[in-house]
């Protein structure tokens, strides 16, 4: 009695399935599947297979196996559902058709567990199994399968999703695959099958669809399992397809049936889409499937009348409206994410140039977990991905670090405040005019188009991107140097000890606290651009050299004095190996040329060699603090910890077996010095004829103590020789920088005078009433110096725009005369360069009185303590600025064919898309 | 490229094996390699010793010419204006307060003239390349004020304004007169001491001059009572001008000065154009809140002297001392030099029975200055501060044609006299240009009549901070 009870009701009265088997050059898979089909529990009451003209053994194998009177030739130009009606024709009529791939294997169970789905309510005429891979077996390919709206085939499934029994549930699906997909052969009938214009793809997800049109059910049932080799998709097996026929196909589905406005809503939707695709496809250097989309929109678009008669034929057997069944289609946010995953893999493809090519969506995405990490189970995480707990903790540890600067709006005295929109950094590109100060007409900072660009993501936070590359400065340095070096050394834990150092070492370098953010970035790109310039010395492509060119350009752009850098490492290597070295210097010229007018602008002076992204700051550094691979000012690691990497480097000298990478660490070294030493003597300037400030030397000081750690890590592995004690001392000694760094670091935090704040640089009215104002600063015996800042005073990008140097000298011998003796014609003057206010922060004394007396200036109130404030009195003829600098009228599209070079050549950086076949 | 996987597998690459005498070889032998730390340390070295870039450029202060000059002269009755300047100006302007009506003797930029004698107060403005321009107020003050002569410089903006011997008691009334100089409003504090004490008087802040205002207050009404005064006038914003009008109708002080600023205090301040008589008081304040130790020296023809009786002196805190100048001390010929261990300022009041006037604390001159000579030639006393020194005395007409010139030697520490009237007749006003540290003042004596005042430079330059765009 039990039993009756547990045996589902159609086994007293079995109904009739005829499983049909379509074969086109399956000889490889065709005696397993067959086979299993041998083993099934219940065996369907009538066979038939389908040979579509096969070349190899596949009819004889199935005549073998079924007998010649089960088995029909199909021509060739057969599709999939066109194949399957001969079949049928061929047969007597059955309850039910099981449909079979020639590369499927059966799970016994699979035709009962089917049907048990299949019985179980009358609306369900459509019933699938689950799919795992042949051969391994356990990963899933389909439970169920659905369609986005923008016409991609989804299953739900994570790639390589191995079977744990985690989608084990019956449900309603939009689809099934047609590898053993069971049919009603009343709805088979009742919908004319498949649709004989989608031969090959998308078949199944349309039948699907206009099953639940109909008002029946389209069922999984996970308990039936077969397991497909997928040959055509795995392109084991050849086919004559175009690349046009999956778009096609999958606009063709959607379009044939999408009803009422959603129909013209999806049609101009997928119109431009497909277009979008195609440009993407163009930028990925992949023409074969860019020629698709546009065949696919010509077969689609162009063909009207098949697109009438397609829905004219799906209106007959439609009952149900689509909100109806709407749960089953893919979310509507799921496109987007694929496409994330595009542009997100061709990016990483960029800052990893080991992945030369990609595959497409859900590539074999590489992470942050080291491959030679070994899994050994039973013990934590953390200790089995070691790198990824290291960059865990040390991402944690820059957390608490900025503890006061949680803000993404970070300023310091270098550092101006990103601007309040993301537009302004985008428009300010386009500007003939700044609005800046006296008003410019200078080129826009070449760093601005890489942090604008970056920055777009995030466009509701414009200075987000600015916060992640200061406070996360340590770990994506960290991240960068350890994948480079990969390259340079086998040995997983000199490698994570040595990235992690380099991390600190620009945390160290005094260049996050004070937000530095030109020597940042180029500390953070060093090793990819080391990266990518040793794997086009061994590997020369295109795509190797425009990124060679991208980086150069992005790092010439935030920090000008590291081009020269390059130049001099390039010319260096290029006396080693001209040839070698052809690539790179192609890349070179791109790069610099990508630079931009501001950068040469830059290096034109070399008094502005040294002047980063950011404000002109005087920074002071002895050579003590150099030598610790430091820049000076405040915000600088200990001291003795960055010595103590200096004498390593040193001691890194006395292996012999690696003297030769050693050597040429030191040689980058000693580059970075002389760099350093120019620095000082040199001095930087706003102007030719300003006044030399004391150069911010950070960026050489911190390739200096970075090259030093790298020629340790080079010679560490030898210490082994010289015996256990030194060993161990050594290592200890290894570890002074970064545990002592890290103590530092994050007790110090890196706030002051990195903050959130954004204090204007004059009184709050002042900035409120986006006055320009001169701020003068100084005394009479040691100079003075003079600036003049609109509003709260310049964004990031804006701090370098100078007027033309004609107003300068006026604006500066006016001001000069100002605080010798001020006259009421100097004010008239200053009234007409469009100065508002004079705000003297900590001036002389004297220089106050002097203004005071002036006849015209009116003293005014200031919220900064010690400060002075004077308001110009003008009348409106006075104000009226004549002067007002502006670029010519081709500046802005000079801009937009700058931009362009910059999209041109990103593009060629792209690795170059491998084009994966997808068939049903 | 993987230099650390060489270095662990050496046998397995091209990587050469060291040789034995290689292996053999001490790691600190001579190599090329060491030649990098070598290198380094040269580098380095350089940082080291080369000098921070902004010391290399230390911005020295610039000299600007002065284009446009202003000042003001608050007359009183019996007293008149004279204008001139070093060089002939561009042009002038005058105006008298309150009325703002143009005066059109002092019009001309080019001439050394004068104003008829009216109780009003006179704003000059004069515009011309470094022309120096200098505005006097000279005359016999009325009855009513003291009947005393009158010779001092007519006031530019002040900043710091220091003012001794003023007092408010026995008939001995002083007053302040504040002149706008400029378009908008003025503000300036006043700070007073006595012999007693600083004094926290009513209403000596934040006073208001007007545009165009000429002000006058008297001491008596910020504090009443007091024989002798100092006064700070500090200027908070706006131009202003400053003098002290003191004058005495009684027994103890009897006359009329216009008394100039005197320097703020230093530690070494020195006092001139004191006049030769005998009844002589050096006045000193010591606005600190230390007791400061003072002692006197004569700068005399010959040299230096300790000025006998003015050695040692202490003056309490916050306290103006006036000190009895013996009469053994002979600076006809010489200015006194003041030096103390704290700031002070001083000046020396010299009086007879019917007239008085001051020797103030002057700073050396940093150009050349102006004498008005007109009816009385004054007497120029002049010192050499540090090194011998020399002053270029030349004497112009009214129409600015030069009559004579004469360079004085001053020896070192020492100091020179001369009477401008000796050089040349008919000479309108002296030009002083030294050549070394110079101060002095000029002394102006009419019978019992006196005047003096101490020389400052014209207002040809101006330091001003070496300005760089950032």
């Amino acid at each position: 009695m039990e039993e009756a009870v547990d045996e589902p009701a159609w086994r007293g009265n079995p109904p009739s399935v005829v499983a049909v088997i379509v074969s086109r050059n399956g000889e490889r898979w065709l005696p397993q599947a067959l086979a299993s089909l041998g083993t099934l529990d219940h065996l369907p009451s009538r066979w038939v297979a389908v040979d579509v003209s096969s070349t190899d053994n596949s009819a004889v194998l199935l005549n073998e196996a079924l007998g010649q009177e089960h088995v029909v030739t199909a021509p060739v130009t057969h599709g999939f559902g066109q194949s399957v009606r001969q079949a049928l024709e061929a047969v007597d009529r059955t309850d039910w058709i099981w449909l079979l791939h020639d590369d499927a294997v059966v799970d016994p169970r699979a035709l009962s567990a089917l049907l048990d789905e299949a019985t179980s309510s009358a609306d369900i005429a459509v019933v699938g199994p689950k799919i795992r891979e042949w051969p391994s077996l356990r990963r899933l390919l389909e439970v169920g399968v659905t369609i986005t709206s923008t016409g991609s085939r989804e299953t739900g499934l994570e790639t390589g999703e191995p079977d744990a029994g985690q989608h084990d549930w019956a449900r309603d699906v939009l689809a099934v695959s047609t590898a053993g997909m069971l049919i009603r052969r009343d709805v088979w009938d009742e919908l004319g099958g498949f649709d004989d214009e989608l031969p090959f793809f998308f078949d199944d997800i349309d039948f699907g669809w206009r099953v639940a049109r109909a008002g029946y059910r389209t069922r999984i049932a996970p308990t039936a399992v077969i397991f497909h080799a997928e040959a055509s998709r795995r392109r084991v097996r050849a086919r004559d397809s175009s690349a046009s026929e999956q778009r096609g196909a999958a606009l063709y589905t959607i379009l044939a049936n999408e009803s009422g406005p959603r129909f013209w809503w999806q049609s101009v939707r997928l119109l431009f889409g497909s277009v979008l695709r195609l440009l993407a496809y163009l930028i990925l250097k992949d023409p074969r499937s860019a020629r698709g989309q546009a065949a696919a929109l010509q077969s689609v678009y162009g063909s009207p009348r098949r697109m009438l008669r397609a829905r004219r034929r799906r209106r007959k057997t439609a009952k149900r409206k689509r909100r109806s069944f709407a749960s089953l289609f893919a979310p509507s946010w799921l496109p987007y994410v694929h496409e994330f995953d595009v542009l997100a893999e061709s990016l990483r493809a960029m800052v990893r140039p080991e992945s030369v090519q990609t595959i497409g969506r859900r590539s074999a995405s590489e992470s942050i977990l080291d491959e030679d990490d070994v899994i050994v189970e039973d013990v934590p995480w953390w200790q089995r991905r070691r790198w990824a707990g290291t960059i865990l903790a040390f991402t944690v540890l820059s957390y608490i670090a900025a503890r006061g600067v949680l803000s993404p709006r970070l300023s310091s005295l270098v550092l101006p405040p990103a601007p309040a929109r993301l537009g302004d950094w985008w428009s300010g590109l386009f500007e003939r005019t700044h609005d800046v100060g006296l008003g410019s007409a200078d080129w826009p900072a070449s760093y601005l188009i890489p942090l604008a660009t970056a920055s777009t993501p995030t466009w509701f936070a414009p200075g987000f991107a600015t916060w992640v590359l200061l406070v996360f400065a340590g770990p994506l340095g960290a991240l960068t140097a350890h994948r480079t070096g990969r390259l340079l050394t086998d040995h997983r834990r000199i490698r994570m000890v040595w990235a992690v150092s380099y991390g600190l070492i620009i945390i160290a370098s005094g260049a996050v606290v004070q937000g530095r953010l030109g020597t940042v970035v180029v500390l953070i790109i060093a090793p990819i651009l080391l990266n990518v310039a040793l794997r086009l010395a061994v590997e020369p492509t295109w795509p190797m050299t425009f990124q060679l060119a991208i980086w150069i350009a992005i790092a010439a752009s935030f920090a000008p004095i590291s081009i020269l850098l390059i130049a001099v490492g390039f010319l260096a290597a290029a006396v080693v190996n001209l040839k070698m070295m052809a690539r790179h210097g192609i890349s070179f010229l791109l790069g610099a040329a990508l630079a931009g007018p501001w950068t040469w602008g830059r290096l034109s002076e070399p008094s502005s060699w040294w002047w980063e992204a950011g404000r002109l700051v005087a920074a002071p550094a002895r050579a003590i603090e150099v030598v610790a691979g430091q820049g000076g000012g405040p915000g600088t690691g200990p001291l003795a910890a960055g010595l103590v990497v200096t004498a390593l480097g040193v001691l890194a000298l006395i292996p012999a077996h690696t003297r030769v990478p050693v050597s040429i660490c030191w040689a980058v070294a000693i580059g970075a010095m002389a760099s350093v030493a120019l620095g000082t003597v040199i001095g930087v300037s706003a102007t030719t004829e300003g006044q030399r400030l004391d150069a911010w030397v950070g960026l050489g000081a911190a390739v200096w103590l970075a090259s030093l750690s790298t020629a340790v890590m080079f010679a560490a592995p030898e210490i082994v020789s010289y015996g256990r004690p030194i060993t161990v001392i050594l290592i200890a000694v290894a570890l002074v920088f970064p545990v002592a760094t890290t103590v530092w670091w994050t007790l110090r935090g890196i706030d002051d005078p990195l903050t959130t704040e954004v204090v204007p640089e004059v009184p709050s009215y002042l900035a409120d009433l986006n006055y320009t104002t001169a701020i003068v600063t100084g005394n009479i015996d040691d100079g003075g110096q003079v600036r003049v800042v609109t509003g709260q005073g310049p964004n990031l990008g804006q701090e370098s725009m100078m007027p033309p140097a004609a107003l300068s000298n006026e604006f500066l011998a006016t001001m000069q005369r100002l605080v010798a003796q001020p006259t009421t014609e100097d004010l008239s003057i200053l009234a007409g360069l469009g100065i508002d206010a004079i705000y003297a922060p900590d001036a002389d004394v004297e220089i106050q009185r002097r203004l005071d007396s002036a006849s015209g200036l009116s003293v005014s109130g200031s919220d900064v303590p010690g400060s002075r404030v004077w308001i110009l009195n003008a009348t409106d003829e006075q104000t009226n600025v004549t002067n007002l600098a502006q670029a010519p009228a081709s500046r802005p599209w000079l801009v937009t064919a700058w931009l362009f070079a910059w999209a041109a050549v990103a593009i060629g950086a792209v690795p170059v898309r491998r084009t994966e076949e997808i068939e049903s | 490229m993987n230099a650390g996987r060489r270095a662990e597998r050496p046998a397995g690459r091209r990587v050469a094996r060291p040789s034995r005498s290689a292996r053999q070889r001490s790691p600190f032998a001579l190599s090329p390699r060491w030649l990098f730390p070598v290198i380094a340390a040269v580098l380095v070295s350089a940082i080291y010793f080369v000098p921070s870039t902004q010391e290399q450029g230390d911005a020295q202060p610039l000299s600007v010419p002065v284009q446009t000059t202003t000042y003001g002269c608050p007359l009183i009755e019996g007293t008149q204006m004279v204008a001139g300047q070093i060089t002939a100006g561009d042009s002038a302007s005058a105006v008298s307060l309150p009325e703002g009506e143009l005066i059109d003797d002092l019009s001309d930029a080019t001439v050394w003239r004068t104003t008829e004698s009216a109780p009003r107060a006179v704003v000059l403005t004069q515009d011309g390349d470094q022309s120096g321009a200098l505005g006097f107020v000279y005359g016999t003050a009325a009855e009513d004020a003291g009947q005393g002569l009158v010779y001092a410089r007519c006031p530019g903006i002040v900043d710091e304004a220091w003012f001794l011997g003023l007092g408010s008691a026995d008939r001995h009334f002083s007053h302040l007169e504040l002149i706008n100089l400029g378009q908008d409003r003025a503000v300036v504090d006043l700070s007073l001491w006595s012999q007693s004490g600083a004094i926290d008087a009513v209403d000596a802040t934040g006073l208001v001059i007007e545009p165009g205002e000429r002000r006058r207050v008297a001491l008596q009404d910020l504090a009443a009572g007091e024989s002798s005064l100092a006064l700070q006038v500090l200027r908070r914003r706006g131009a202003v001008g400053a003098v002290a009008l003191d004058l005495g109708t009684g027994d103890t002080l009897q006359g009329t000065e216009w008394q100039p600023s005197s320097i703020p205090p230093a530690e070494r301040v020195l006092v001139s154009g004191i006049a030769d008589f005998s009844d002589r008081v050096l006045m000193v304040v010591n606005p600190g809140t230390v007791t400061a130790h003072v002692t006197g020296s004569v700068l005399a023809a010959e040299g230096t002297f300790v000025a006998e009786g003015l050695d040692e002196l202490a003056i309490e805190p916050g306290t103006v001392r006036e000190i009895v100048v013996p009469e053994s001390v002979n600076i006809s010929d010489g200015n006194l030099m003041i030096e103390s261990d704290e700031p002070i300022t001083a000046v020396v009041r010299s009086r007879n029975g019917n007239d008085f006037s001051y020797g103030t604390a002057v700073a050396p001159l940093t150009g050349p200055a102006l004498v008005p000579i007109d009816d009385l030639s004054p007497r120029l006393v002049l010192s050499a501060i540090g090194a011998e020194a020399s002053v270029r005395v030349e004497l112009f007409d009214a129409q600015m044609n030069v009559l004579n010139s004469q360079e004085l030697p001053i020896v070192e520490g020492g100091s020179v006299t001369v009477s401008p009237g000796d050089i040349a007749d008919g000479a309108r006003y002296a030009v002083l240009t030294p050549t070394g540290e110079v101060a002095g003042g000029a002394v102006y004596q009419d019978g019992d009549a006196v005047a003096a005042f101490g020389l400052t430079s014209a207002p040809i330059d101006n330091l001003a901070p070496q300005l760089s765009l950032r």
